[in-house]
């Protein structure tokens, strides 16, 4: 996976007597709107295909999230 | 290119195009002033509304607010009949 921007993690407690294998880490998105207040005009776009496949117009705006990560 | 993917590639192509129009909406609502931006949103507009005429013109209506061609007509579009524009 590319770098890990906008991501964060937190180690859940793990009892003994927990029915399953322990997760030990948890991952959660950390989406670049939280870094930015209001968007500054005039930000490097996407061209339209890539802006569909990325969910967004403008790269600074994705966080990168895949499916195969399995987090919102 | 099989006419299948013609009109899939075709379908992406529209749905490219109203996605740029949804963001530029969205952006535009929170910077009002933002001129290059709401020419940048026309432009948009047209686009979307110039590739969708494109697409229906060629494989019938995608919405019910627009008519069919004649030529979706001889495609064998018919109201209310499968298959729908996103199973084909």
């Amino acid at each position: 996976m590319e770098r890990q921007q906008f991501r964060g993690t937190f180690m859940p407690y793990v009892s003994p007597l927990d029915p399953c294998p322990p997760i030990r880490v948890k991952t959660f998105v950390l989406p670049p709107q939280l870094f930015m207040d209001t968007q500054p005009p005039g930000l490097p776009q996407f061209s339209p295909a890539d802006a569909l496949r990325h969910g967004s117009l403008w790269p600074a705006l994705v966080d990168g999230f895949s499916r195969e990560e399995g987090i919102s | 290119m099989t006419p299948a993917e013609e009109e899939r590639l075709l379908m992406e192509k529209v749905q490219q195009a109203d996605f740029v129009v949804v963001e530029l909406t969205l952006y535009t609502n929170t910077h009002p002033n933002d001129m290059e931006a709401l020419e940048q949103w026309r432009e948009a507009i047209k686009k979307a509304a110039q590739v969708r005429r494109q697409y229906e013109s060629r494989y019938g209506p995608i919405s019910l607010n627009s008519i069919p061609t004649q030529q979706a007509l001889e495609v064998g579009w018919r109201w209310n009949q499968s298959p729908w524009p996103w199973q084909r």
